[in-house]
């Protein structure tokens, strides 16, 4: 007791020395009637280096060298294990001086795949939440930027969508449907290594004409250092998370140093990508026929001045593929990575150096390149009792871009529209007549992205069952864009010189670190286990940016420079600061292994809303009932494994952006007479508050024959309410919206099913399959007041909130060649009233079926994805036939004449005709632009053939070609059924070849 | 049990730590700043420098968003393609050139949307204001003017382009949202109301020298508009002359000084974001070569110039290939490097064509008359016969305006129909109807607001 009073310089010291004790040991304090025993450690082939050596209960141990030799000093009688991952663990007792030991495999990986459900990991039996999982092999050879697109189709519950096929875009990934009436408001957090990462620069301004809605936060990060990504889908899983969990939890685990040899894997590979389908245009023989017609039909016997294709401007019967010319290029990518990884039983280390580099389909050779670099670290104390983790994952990006996607010029120019190059290389505007597509390329987008994440997690055993953690980590994100726009974009006419050249550059960056400091503790007394997690989190973000232009450049060869500019603004500084603490916690009770009953829960507190409303409680629990493990069926030749589980609780969201809740005015938007502008940021709203999502699940897991046959049902129900979104809002109120808690309450329910099967396993012979399979259901299952409020005409009770209503399309007046649509309410006009066809756009089902055969040294692998949905076809980005100096779709050429009344479209026409353009606004607010997008994809194939030399110091060396989005069946009607927006370029179909090398 | 002891104190500091980590008050560990650019509304009616950069912002709307903006997204370009004035050469539709502009329109629906900002800002910016303890009085007066003639701008151009309108003073988005429409009618009753008390807050000097600040005649010559539309011939009259006998205002005898900055003639015109900005009408109607990039002047719009109007000589310019001839407005002249133009909204000689209107209307067409040939002796024309009656008249007046007035404002558009005599485009735009001097209110304001149905006549 005496010690209290002791000097606080004292405490320091004994801490030090407890763990210099701790982590140090004199073999001479054992060293009584000692023996030395060798030998070595094989598996059924080969000497097994690294395994750890260990006398039971002591500090004694070591490990085997690179030809799986041992020696170990110690006391005869005692007892020794012999441990290695993925092997069982042997225990001997010692008697003589030599001891070979050959190690089993072992096979029985259930038991031993270990989850990281974030804040705590958990065994795959013992889980009791929903919790999908994809490892490294899944990943790390394929062809992919993004991590994202390697694992679609591959989870159940998790649908994802590129897109753009142009590199460095953006992915959509809804975990078990929309929950929120705002798009925008579906994203799911990423933590990358226990560090949340932040996602708000996916919707950077500039990009938007080339990446689409935005760049996924996960291009950052290079594929191949992945060791798993664990999706986190029910209340159970995502309560600890609390605020930010109802959208689902992605956890991206890096790979860490493991014990063993010192190991070298130098990898490269090149892929080549095409767009995987040309959409069927006009030839010049139909377009001009089609073209003609319309000017016949509209009794014109003379072309219009600005009917260049036909009024001899240009050649009219000139022919270029567009399709070929602007999107038709091979893009290439290249990879090269370098790792180095290894360690001991006590410290590993991982450095992983990845170069990767994509030119696009665009005739252009820029590009997209990403320069990454992971160095993972991890020790732990002789005596079990400390642990340090960290890792740090950096990244430079950039991106060079034309900046606007040539799809749609390649879909809608003329056939016969002239050449893009003079004879001297200069841009063809052929006289001014020529809205040159490749004048775009002048136009370029370029951004660079730097981003760090970086990870201390520490770990110290404080008392017997007692672990105090802290887990810590900083991110740094850098993102700036470059948005060039010289005066050679633009007609020659116009008259424009380089002092219309523009330049636009905007810097953001957005910092912030975490701080998770955590009590554990873990109690096993006979049947009963006990395992508590206390903890707590503070966040601070930080985002910075601001945005310049330059004008009036004195030449374009100065146009990077804004300072180089006759004219400069600083269009806009901003900053904000957003700060999140909770304290979290989890008790999980197991009783014999069999009855396994688990509580989350967590009370967040976000600077996101006003005063009153900071603080929300989330919780759930959890439990899971191993049945397999009662007498009756424990020892059943045919079920290895059956668990029921079930959970409960609340999750939420603050995704509303910071300060929502304030009135304010914003310094922005320009001078007049060189004095600033303030204007009023948004209509604000105290009073909104914590969204939260019920979430309701239950599940049966069952293996038979030996884990061969493995399968899991589960239903979910989740219900949002109270969701924070943009209250839409009429234009009168100065606004489009106003951040506000939802009326609604939308219900996402479903199945899930996954098998995962061995049905061949021999010496050489080995077939496992993987099939997943969602039915997801979206229901609007409450609005209060929906007739009296802003949604009056966007939802119906019942339906699914990712719906669109539509005109009713009957046909062809055979008369007129006019389209023809229901007018439900009979006053003659086209209103949204009318509009009495609900399409839901949601899939219906979707999922994936793996395949991997593998004899002898060679693997086949291939996945197919599928998805069943309707989605917006053709017909919604197609004008009148003949109207403009543009390409039509081919099925275009069967139009409606006196001879061909029945055609499926409308009458050739032109500008004239305002009947015919007039119809366009029903047509393309009709169910005739809405169709099936379903569609079988053979998402990823590969072949591999791995060889060990161990004679040549080689310990694997691996080549594969790899091919992605392969095979695309079909009967979308348009370029490619996987879309977020029409007008960009699809994924793209990929060849890869590649070999890695491991000594 | 002793080393436990030991643990448990030496680790004292650390559970300390814990417990602060975790219990500590929530409340400050989540408090944060405002960010560096944006101030609180109560903060921005507290002194005259950040009142005057929410003032800033109703001006900068003005210049730079759809609607009353000079650029090829606004209201003056469009109205010159919908009706005669322009031709239209790109390879794609302009939906307002075929005159096929439907609810679903995406530059229509930001019209409606930018004009509906732009008075909300004022509207807030009136209330704020007014509110405000903190500055003088006499310092809001001309703050306050200015956002009542901005507001009354908004609204006046909105009832002549949709007719019936939601009308709202307030930023009540809850009121707001369920807002019904206001009858023409009464709309312009309104804006006669507000346009008074503008008038009365404004000051005749003005804030500026560059007239870059509408000053009281500039809210007169709004009024002015509003009379004529409202038919109030004799306080249109009464109005207009007021603004004609006030010597601050003088016609430019040289036609290329009108659209100059110095401009004697200009009552109200925007300034530029930065010094050497050109204005967006050089830019939206300037070609150097053949064909026209995007629109040349109409050839029905160049048939009603006599060769010896100054204003074809001075205002149009020819380009030619040898071969063929077009035409473009040549009003501004600075395609680069401008520092001597600004934007002009408002000139004097508008309010001489209101004038005659006004007494034409009166049947006093003889003394309308003289009005109008002041501006036609600056363009070098013959005055027009004292003879003419009023129908005839009014034909001139349309036909003088154009002229004048070409792509400037809509005119032409407000011209006719305030006349009534729209029809009249059916002769060259083959798409044309009735229902065209209305435009459609967007599609999706009406959806999300169901008390502004139904659509207008035809749409």
């Amino acid at each position: 007791m005496k010690t209290i009073t002791q000097p606080k310089s004292k405490h320091r010291f004994y801490l030090l020395l407890l763990i210099l004790l701790c982590s140090l040991h004199s073999p001479a304090l054992f060293a009584q009637q000692q023996i030395r025993v060798t030998g070595t450690v094989k598996d059924t082939d080969a000497p097994l280096p690294g395994v750890t050596v260990w006398e039971k209960d002591t500090n004694n141990g070591t490990l085997t060298d690179e030809n799986g030799k041992y020696s170990l000093q110690i006391t005869p009688g005692s007892i020794v294990t012999f441990s290695f991952i993925g092997y069982k663990t042997q225990t001997h007792i010692i008697s003589g001086t030599t001891l070979n030991i050959t190690l089993q495999p072992d096979e029985a990986v259930l038991d031993e795949v270990v989850i990281n459900a974030g804040y705590y990991s958990v065994k795959d039996r013992e889980r009791t939440g929903s919790i999908a999982r994809v490892t490294a092999k899944d990943i790390e050879f394929q062809p992919v930027v993004n991590p994202l697109q390697a694992i679609q189709g591959r989870m159940a519950g998790v649908n994802i969508t590129q897109e753009s096929g142009t590199p460095g875009g953006g992915f959509e990934i809804q975990i078990r449907g929309i929950n929120s009436l705002q798009r925008t408001g579906n994203v799911p957090l990423y933590i990358i290594d226990g560090v949340p990462i932040n996602n708000d620069y996916v919707t950077a301004s500039l990009s938007k004409s080339i990446l689409n809605t935005g760049i996924s936060p996960l291009n950052s990060i290079n594929p191949s250092d992945i060791e798993s990504i664990e999706i986190l889908k029910d209340a159970d899983a995502t309560a600890i998370y609390g605020s930010r969990g109802a959208n689902g939890v992605i956890l991206i685990t890096t790979k860490k140093g493991k014990a063993g040899k010192t190991r070298f894997t130098v990898s490269s590979s090149t892929a080549f990508s095409k767009v995987n389908r040309f959409m069927k245009l006009m030839n010049t023989e139909q377009f001009n026929q089609m073209r003609d017609e319309a000017f016949a039909n509209d009794g014109m016997t003379e072309y219009p001045p600005n009917a260049y294709d036909m009024n001899g401007a240009w050649d009219r019967n000139r022919y270029t593929d567009w399709q070929k010319e602007l999107i038709g290029r091979t893009a290439m990518s290249n990879n090269l990575s370098l790792g180095i990884s290894g360690g001991n039983e006590y410290t590993g280390f991982i450095v992983s150096l990845a170069h990767h580099q994509s030119t696009t389909v665009f005739p252009t050779d820029k590009g997209y390149k990403r320069n990454s670099a992971s160095i993972g670290f991890n020790h732990r104390s002789k005596d079990n009792r400390f642990q340090l983790g960290t890792s740090t994952v950096y990244s430079v990006q950039s991106n060079d871009l034309p900046a606007v996607d040539l799809t749609n010029p390649a879909l809608t120019l003329a056939p016969n529209a002239p050449e893009l190059y003079n004879e001297d290389g200069t841009l063809n505007w052929q006289d001014g007549t020529f809205q040159n597509p490749l004048a775009q390329l002048n136009k370029t987008y370029g951004n660079e992205t730097k981003t760090l994440v970086l990870n201390t997690n520490l770990s110290y055993n404080l008392l017997s069952d007692f672990y105090l953690k802290l887990n810590a980590g900083i991110t740094n994100n850098y993102f700036d864009e470059q948005v060039l726009t010289p005066h050679t974009i633009v007609n020659p006419a116009l008259g424009h010189t380089s002092e219309r050249s523009q330049s636009q550059k905007s810097y953001r960056s957005f910092n912030s670190y975490l701080i998770e400091p955590q009590l554990e503790w873990n109690k096993k007394t006979g049947v009963h286990s006990f395992s508590v997690l206390m903890g707590s989190t503070y966040q601070v973000s930080n985002n910075n940016g601001y945005t310049l232009t330059g004008k009036n450049f004195s030449s374009n060869a100065l146009i990077t420079n804004i300072s180089a500019a006759k004219e400069r603004i600083i269009n806009q500084m901003n900053s904000s600061e957003y700060k999140y603490a909770a304290v979290f916690a989890r008790v999980n009770y197991s009783y014999n292994n069999k009855y396994i009953i688990n509580l989350t829960g967590r009370r967040d507190g976000s600077s996101r809303f006003g005063n009153n409303n900071r603080f929300g409680n989330f919780g759930a629990i959890g439990a899971a009932w191993i049945f397999s493990e009662e007498n009756v069926l424990k020892n059943s030749r045919w079920l290895s494994f059956g668990k029921l589980r079930a959970s409960y609780g609340t999750t939420g969201s603050d995704n509303v952006g910071d300060y929502a809740y304030l009135d304010t005015y914003t310094a922005g938007g320009g001078y007049y007479n060189s004095v600033f502008g303030l204007y009023p940021t948004r209509l604000f709203n105290p009073d909104y508050h914590w969204e939260k999502t019920t979430k309701r699940e239950v599940s049966a897991e069952l293996n038979f024959f030996h884990d061969r046959i493995r399968t899991s049902t589960a239903y979910y129900n989740n219900r949002s309410s109270n969701q924070l979104i943009g209250l839409q809002l009429p234009s009168t109120t100065g606004f489009n919206s106003i951040t506000a808690n939802s009326p609604a309450t939308v219900e996402n329910s479903g199945w899930e099913f996954t098998l995962n099967a061995t049905p061949l396993k021999t010496k050489d012979w080995m077939w496992e399959f993987s099939f997943n399979i969602s039915f997801p259901k979206n229901k609007l299952i409450a609005f209060p007041d929906l007739e009296d409020s802003t949604y009056k005409n966007t939802y119906v009770i019942g339906k699914s909130i990712n719906l669109v209503k539509l005109y009713h399309y009957e046909g062809i007046d055979p008369e007129t060649g006019l389209y023809q649509f229901t007018d439900y309410n009979e006053d003659g006009k086209f209103t949204v009233d009318d509009k009495q066809i609900v399409k839901e756009l949601d899939p219906k089902y979707y999922g994936g079926w793996q395949n991997t055969l593998s004899y002898k040294n060679f693997t086949f692998d291939f996945l197919f994805q599928f998805v069943k949905q309707d989605n917006y076809n053709l017909n919604a980005n197609y004008n009148v036939p003949g109207i403009a100096l543009q390409n039509a779709p081919e099925v275009m050429t069967n139009r409606w004449s006196p001879d061909n009344p029945d055609a499926p479209y409308g009458a050739a026409a032109t500008t004239k005709n305002s009947e015919a353009i007039n119809q366009m606004t029903p047509f393309r607010q009709s169910d005739r632009t809405v169709s099936d997008a379903s569609f079988i994809r053979l998402k990823n194939a590969s072949l591999s053939y791995v060889v060990n030399l161990p004679k040549a110091k080689i310990e694997s060396l691996r080549l594969y070609i790899q091919g992605q989005n392969l095979l695309t069946f079909t009967h979308y009607l348009g370029m490619d059924p996987e879309f977020i927006n029409l007008g960009y370029i699809p994924p793209l179909r990929t060849y890869a070849l590649g070999m890695q090398l491991t000594f | 049990m002793k080393n436990i002891n030991i643990l448990f104190k030496v680790y004292h500091p650390v559970w300390i730590v814990l417990f602060m980590l975790t219990l500590c008050s929530c409340e400050q560990l989540i408090e944060t700043d405002l960010p560096d650019n944006q101030v609180t509304r109560e903060d921005v009616f507290k002194d005259m420098a950040t009142a005057e950069a929410a003032l800033t912002n109703l001006y900068i709307n003005v210049r730079e968003n759809p609607f009353l903006t000079k650029n090829t997204n606004g209201i003056s370009y469009n109205l010159s393609l919908y009706t005669d004035e322009l031709d239209y050469f790109a390879n794609n539709l302009n939906d307002f050139y075929t005159n096929t502009v439907e609810a679903d329109h995406t530059l229509n629906a930001s019209w409606w949307d930018y004009a509906y900002s732009g008075i909300y800002a004022a509207n807030d910016f009136i209330e704020g204001l007014s509110q405000s303890a903190f500055i003088a009085e006499a310092d809001k007066k001309a703050f306050l003017g200015e956002a009542y003639f901005i507001r009354s701008l908004y609204y006046q151009y909105l009832c002549q382009l949709y007719g019936d309108i939601p009308y709202t003073l307030t930023t009540d988005y809850v009121y707001n949202t369920a807002i019904a429409k206001t009858s023409y009618a009464e709309v312009l009753i309104q804006i006669e109301k507000d346009l008074k008390t503008a008038v009365d807050l404004l000051d005749d000097s003005y804030r500026n020298q560059q007239r870059i600040y509408p000053n009281q005649s500039a809210a007169k010559l709004l009024l002015a508009q509003n009379y004529l539309l409202q038919k109030k011939y004799e306080e249109a009259e009464k109005t207009c002359l007021e603004i004609i006998n006030n010597n601050t205002y003088q016609l430019e005898s040289d036609l290329d000084k009108v659209f100059k900055k110095e401009a004697k003639s200009t009552l109200w015109q925007l300034s530029s974001n930065s010094d050497t900005d050109n204005t967006p009408e050089a830019s939206a109607y300037i070609f150097v070569s053949l064909p026209p990039p995007t629109v040349a002047l109409s050839t029905e719009l160049l048939n009603i110039f006599d060769a010896s109007d100054k204003r074809k000589q001075q205002w149009i310019k020819e380009v030619t290939d040898g071969n063929l001839s077009f035409f473009h407005a040549y009003k501004y002249k600075n395609k680069e490097n401008n520092t001597d133009e600004y934007a002009v909204f408002f000139r004097v000689e508008e309010v001489y064509f209101m004038l005659a209107e006004a007494l034409t209307y009166q049947n006093r067409t003889a003394e309308a008359i003289g009005y109008i040939n002041i501006i036609r002796q600056r363009a070098g024309l013959n005055p027009l016969p004292d003879s003419l009656n009023q129908d005839e008249f009014i034909d001139e007046i349309l036909k003088e305006s154009q002229r004048e007035f070409f792509t400037e404002n809509g005119h032409r558009f407000f011209d006719l129909k305030r006349n009534g005599k729209l029809e009249i485009l059916s002769i060259v735009k083959p798409n044309w109807q009735n229902k065209h001097q209305l435009f459609p209110i967007p599609e999706r304001q009406l959806q999300i607001n169901p008390n502004l149905q139904p659509n207008n006549n035809g749409y």
